[in-house]
């Protein structure tokens, strides 16, 4: 199953993200899947430090390993982009 | 001569406890994002002594510490060398010396020099005399003065971190002054003594005090000399029960100042000898 259509991944990759960000009064179900995470439209209000966070948290939880911040960039766009990357089929 | 405007303090000894964010919650709604227990220590201390007053933005943030940020340095450690994984960004940041002082500064808007200084005996001592000197020198015109220390658990691993023996009870602290050359509005006086003392120097000092004077014994002063100075006169002993750790001078200057009236002679000695906080509440 493609990754922006498992429930589960999303909901791990949100829960993944508030912890990181220590985001905690953000519920993971008001986190749209289509919504860019680094804008103003996503609520998270995420700075290159949170960046840096839910990189290391993408490494640890879900042994994705992004090289650069120019692919992270590419990569952490939506909650549907992610979980497409890790998750393609 | 240095001046105590404002003091703030909270702190703990082993069998007590102290829920620091729910403390802080109860001040603020939301909680400083990225913040550990050691940093939300130093900013419940700060809130302490600043809640009743306004700060000027250029007030000097000095703040010292025996251990610093003692818990992140632990998990950075245990994730380098136990979990084989790169350290967290922010235990990163805030294993840095003085990232506390960056949040307290910022949560009171504080632009003035910020420092920081970690040693493991009279760093209170250490960091009085500087402001003394500032002071003094007119660098600063006033200085928020803390020391934090945060008690590790296990309790033993503490122990030998700071390397004293089963028996002495230990605490934490987050102990701050504002200091001033400005007496107008002040609640104490306080002299820190420049030289270190020798035991007949500190004696012969010590004679020239009244004996309505409170005296407090620093945990590194020798037994027979606290003996020897209880034999001079029958001086007040003034105790604070917040249970050693490296900056619990502080806490001897917030509470007395707090819960006192009088004058108070806090003595602590290192390997050079002794030295002398005189505090007189005005």
């Amino acid at each position: 199953m493609i990754g922006s259509q498992d429930e589960v991944l999303k909901l791990r990759l949100k829960t993944m993200i508030i912890e990181e960000c220590e985001k905690e009064d953000i519920a993971p179900e008001d986190l749209a899947d289509d919504v860019e995470l680094f804008s103003d439209a996503s609520g998270l209000e995420l700075d290159s430090l949170d960046a840096l966070q839910i990189s290391m948290g993408l490494q640890t939880q879900f042994k994705v390993r992004l090289g650069d911040s120019k692919e992270f960039r590419r990569v952490v766009t939506t909650i549907n982009a992610l979980a497409d990357y890790i998750q393609p089929e | 001569m240095v001046y105590i405007h404002s003091v703030g303090s909270v702190g703990r000894r082993e069998d007590e406890t102290l829920d620091v964010k729910a403390s802080w919650k109860a001040i603020s709604a939301k909680m400083i994002r990225r913040t550990d227990r050691f940093i939300q220590l130093a900013l419940l201390g700060a809130y302490d002594a600043l809640k009743e007053r306004d700060v000027l933005s250029d007030t000097a943030l000095y703040m010292a510490s025996g251990q610093g940020n003692l818990a992140v340095f632990k998990r950075l450690r245990d994730q380098r060398y136990i979990q084989k994984q790169p350290p967290k960004p922010v235990d990163f940041i805030n294993s840095l010396s003085n990232t506390a002082g960056f949040y307290v500064a910022q949560y009171f808007e504080l632009t003035g020099k910020n420092l920081n200084i970690s040693r493991q005996s009279l760093s209170i001592e250490t960091l009085l005399l500087l402001a003394q000197n500032d002071l003094a020198l007119k660098r600063e015109s006033y200085i928020l003065l803390g020391g934090v220390d945060e008690l590790q658990e296990p309790v033993a691993f503490t122990q030998k971190t700071l390397g004293v023996c089963d028996a002495t009870p230990l605490g934490e602290g987050s102990n701050w002054l504002l200091l001033s050359s400005e007496k107008m509005g002040a609640k104490a006086s306080l002299v820190v003594s420049k030289k270190r003392l020798d035991r007949d120097s500190l004696l012969t000092r010590l004679e020239r005090e009244e004996a309505t004077t409170f005296v407090s014994f620093g945990y590194h002063c020798k037994a027979e000399d606290v003996s020897a100075i209880k034999a001079l006169k029958p001086f007040q002993v003034f105790e604070v029960k917040e249970g050693y750790h490296e900056t619990v001078a502080a806490a001897y200057c917030t509470h007395f100042v707090t819960k006192q009236k009088g004058r108070l002679i806090y003595i602590d000695a290192d390997k050079n000898g002794y030295t002398v906080i005189e505090i007189e509440t005005l």
